[in-house]
């Protein structure tokens, strides 16, 4: 919902948060309760002096303060401001009246309130604020009213510089995660181990000179592996005895999407090795004759393997 | 020196960039097949086809020959000596673990017609075939688009 807000000099006064909020750069410079006050009072009489006492009473009403507690909350409020005591850009000094905030660096801004309010929760919660003016007065020289001198103390801490190693911090914890997070996508997209083929040993041990390897995809049940071995275990034991007889090994892969069955294997002994990549259709449709033509083809390839010489 | 603080456009500009580094060292990154990787590998196996049903059988022998990236196929039938398929696969993408290939055919010449291996031929020729690579142990395994599984480098 937009709202209204003053700006001096392109800074928001969010009095609820008791901040200010630059409208461009979105940077926020927490503010004390009586300095956001006093620049609320001065906003709302842009261009208007204000005396002394009209201020003191307007913004710190009936509590007993010290000397210098205006003076000081008119320097954070320059500071804060980009404005300094020497130049009086926005603020102004009137000898021997008071105070002046400049009509030209004023206006009335409408912002979105919930845009205000997000700035505000993203800036950190623990940024102390500008000194209050009973604070620091009793380190800080006065200003007097006619002459408006330089601070002698340190500006009062701005914002900004307190800012930066959180923002820093922030910034790349975000930027991190985000590496991190685009990175997951992009394996999941690219090269993600979803509707992947892989390949795993079942029946380990079970065979002394055969290995068997189901290939199937990431993540479907493995009940083929489990039913195409039902169909050939038979054959399997003959086929180890003969292949310990022979001094060969063989390593078998399969995979089937149903319609067809790929059944692979290769046949190795120290010097030489065979490979045969069957694709068998209608493997379901008779049992027997699949076994047959598996120990047939299987047979082929051992006679074609190269003895090898005795040393 | 003090460091303005970054506005909101610049920082989500700046992770944009962040993202689309990421995302192209992904991509690019992701390993090279060895089927690819190996340069003038060569070698052959057999391939099968069977139907149980018709008690029909083909067998032909595969040759296999990758220089530069690209792989040299030839395909002869021991049964037939007019059968012969010769082509280049042109790796065209990798998706998904998968390596789509372009087949440019050489020679094709077949007298017989309804052979089992019509339908493989005719989706080398006509499709973009995939083989995808699957890492075993110390074995390297590649699944062709139609079930073909052979351990490459291949020994026929």
């Amino acid at each position: 919902m937009n709202k209204c807000y003053r700006s001096v000099n392109n800074w928001l006064i969010d009095v609820p948060s008791g901040s200010i909020l630059h409208l461009t750069t979105g940077e926020r410079k927490r503010l004390g309760e009586y300095q956001l006050k006093l620049l609320d009072i001065l906003a709302q009489g842009a261009g208007n002096i204000f005396t002394r006492e009209e201020l003191t009473n307007l913004v710190w009403e009936r509590r007993v303060i010290g000397n210098n507690s205006l003076p000081n909350a008119i320097h954070a409020l320059r500071t804060a401001l980009e404005d300094d005591g020497k130049t009086q850009r926005i603020i102004k000094t009137i000898p021997r009246k008071g105070y002046l905030l400049e009509a030209d660096y004023c206006c009335v801004v409408e912002k979105d309130e919930d845009e205000v309010n997000e700035a505000h929760e993203e800036a950190p919660a623990d940024e102390p604020p500008l000194p209050l003016p009973g604070e620091a007065a009793h380190d800080r020289p006065p200003e007097p009213i006619g002459e408006d001198a330089a601070p002698v103390s340190a500006p009062a801490p701005i914002a900004v510089a307190q800012r930066r190693p959180r923002s820093l911090l922030t910034f790349l914890m975000v930027a991190l995660l985000s590496a991190l997070v685009t990175a997951s996508v992009c394996w999941y997209l690219f090269d993600g181990s979803r509707d992947r083929l892989a390949a795993h040993e079942i029946q380990s041990g079970v065979y002394s000179n055969i290995r068997i390897y189901a290939i199937e995809t990431t993540g479907e049940p493995a009940y083929m592996s489990a039913n195409l071995y039902s169909k050939l275990k038979d054959l399997l034991y003959g086929l180890d005895q003969l292949l310990r007889l022979q001094s060969a090994t063989m390593n078998i892969y399969f995979y089937s999407n149903n319609s067809s069955l790929s059944y692979s294997f290769m046949l190795s002994n120290p010097c030489d090795k065979k490979q045969l990549a069957m694709t068998i259709y209608h493997w379901r449709t008779d049992t027997v004759q699949l076994n047959n033509l598996i120990l047939r083809e299987t047979r082929r390839k051992l006679n074609e393997l190269a003895t090898c010489k005795a040393k | 020196m003090n460091w303005r603080p970054a506005k909101r456009s610049k920082l989500t500009i700046v992770l944009a960039l962040v993202v689309a580094a990421v995302s192209a060292s992904v991509y690019f990154l992701q390993p090279t097949p060895p089927m690819l990787r190996d340069n003038n590998v060569e070698g052959g196996f057999q391939m099968g086809f069977y139907d149980v049903m018709s008690q029909k059988k083909e067998i032909y022998d595969i040759s296999l020959k990758s220089t530069r990236g690209v792989m040299m196929a030839n395909i002869t039938s021991p049964d037939d000596n007019r059968f012969v398929l010769k082509g280049k696969f042109t790796p065209r993408e990798k998706k998904r673990g998968k390596i789509y290939f372009n087949l440019s055919p050489i020679f094709y010449g077949s007298e017989k017609k309804g052979l089992m291996i019509d339908g493989l031929v005719d989706q080398l020729m006509y499709s973009n075939y995939w083989m995808e690579p699957v890492y075993l142990d110390n074995q390297s395994l590649v699944v062709g688009q139609n079930g073909t599984i052979f351990v490459y480098p291949v020994q026929n």
